[in-house]
């Protein structure tokens, strides 16, 4: 389908310009689920991508670093593009769980632990070490993991 | 074939199922319920462990398929679709017409089994999680896309697979106490008292045979494990 993720595309250059969190509470629920949605995409998309340099046993320094520095730019967006209103409940298809919304702290702290997590990615990217890379991917991942187990439907 | 072997006395014990035949059959059901359970656990390590080691057990009963015994080899279960008629009408009809091996009806149930459990381990190859962080030994040649779908994919097969394995449990406990027909003992001990009428083949397993498959599941499984990277 490409009209919506064009139209992702283009709200999130709106949002870049628009200097991001403010423009949040402008998209409508509809928008603000496919945003997440494609942002968990990218990032999941970046970190397969690092998985397959990991894989190869000699990993591409750059391309470690680009996919490192993807996710580090679209995890602090995330915690944000839960607002009320865009659960289950609200008829969008969305994996998201009502415990979000009912465990907001918790959600808020491994959303905090992600953008943490990501930014230990990037520097541990720049070393351009497999073994930090590969260490820092499990940290990471594992972030990933919880907050699924806890707030996403299981596939 | 020898006319000692085709003549033994129907009234005692043959064999039935070779001895590989007997260990893919019992490795692959502890197997496939550890893999389920893995992966229930996410316990991804393992579940990989699991899922290459199923690869070789498919591969070399694949291989047996063609140089097995008698009564483990394609060509002899893989039955006409009028024979498969024919003993179903008899089934259905509580008349039940003993085979020596698997009859014409079961032996589609195994090529079901095996083809869902080839496309099952085939697409777990290639999948990859929501994460982007677990992911099969031959994820990094297909696209994120590709991946998630090989995954969706991995996942559906399984309810197919839980389908045929329920068919066939079901299909056991029908002959055991409607046709009063024990299958599950002769796939342990790997002789069966033959049925009125059936027709009686040597089973044996050619050691060599059955190195050389194992060989080369071996092979197989350990250079797809490793992403087919050395």
């Amino acid at each position: 389908m490409i009209q919506p993720k064009s139209l992702v595309l283009a709200l999130a250059a709106v949002s870049a310009l628009a200097g991001g969190v403010a423009s949040v509470s402008a998209l409508t629920p509809q928008q603000t689920v496919s945003l997440r949605h494609a942002n968990y995409e990218k990032m999941g998309k970046a970190m397969k991508a690092i998985g397959g340099e990991l894989k190869s046993g000699a990993p591409n320094k750059g391309v470690v670093l680009a996919n490192a520095k993807v996710i580090a730019a679209v995890a602090p967006q995330q915690g944000k593009l839960f607002p009320a209103g865009t659960g289950p409940s609200s008829g969008l298809k969305t994996d998201a769980l009502p415990a979000i919304w009912t465990d907001r702290a918790t959600f808020d702290g491994l959303n905090a632990r992600l953008v943490t997590e990501a930014n230990k990615f990037v520097a541990a990217a720049g070393t351009g070490d497999a073994a930090a890379i590969g260490g820092q991917m499990k940290a990471l991942g594992g972030v990933c993991g919880e907050c699924h187990r806890k707030f996403r439907k299981e596939d | 074939m020898s006319a000692t072997d085709a003549t033994q006395p129907p009234a005692g014990k043959v064999p039935l199922w070779d001895l590989p035949t007997r260990v893919f059959h019992w490795a692959l059901v502890a197997l496939v319920a550890f893999s389920w359970w893995s992966g229930e656990n996410h316990d991804m390590d393992r579940h990989r462990l699991s899922g290459y080691t199923i690869l070789g057990l498919l591969v070399f009963r694949l291989f047996w398929g063609f140089f097995g015994s008698r009564t483990a080899r394609f060509s002899q279960f893989l039955r006409s679709p009028g024979a498969v008629a024919t003993y179903a009408r008899g089934l259905f009809a509580r008349r039940h017409t003993p085979s020596f091996g698997h009859n014409p009806m079961g032996g589609w149930s195994v090529a079901a089994l095996l083809v869902t459990l080839f496309t099952m381990v085939g697409a777990g190859l290639f999948a990859v999680d929501v994460d982007g962080l677990e992911s099969g030994p031959l994820s990094d040649y297909v696209s994120f896309e590709a991946g998630r779908q090989a995954a969706e994919i991995h996942e559906a097969t399984f309810t197919v697979l839980l389908a045929l394995i329920a068919l066939h449990v079901l299909a056991i406990l029908y002959y055991r106490f409607v046709l009063k027909t024990n299958l599950i003992t002769p796939m342990v001990t790997g002789k069966a008292v033959p049925g009125e009428g059936a027709k009686i083949e040597p089973v044996r397993a050619h050691p060599l045979a059955a190195l050389i498959g194992i060989i080369i599941a071996a092979a197989v499984a350990w250079a797809i494990s490793r992403g087919l990277r050395f």
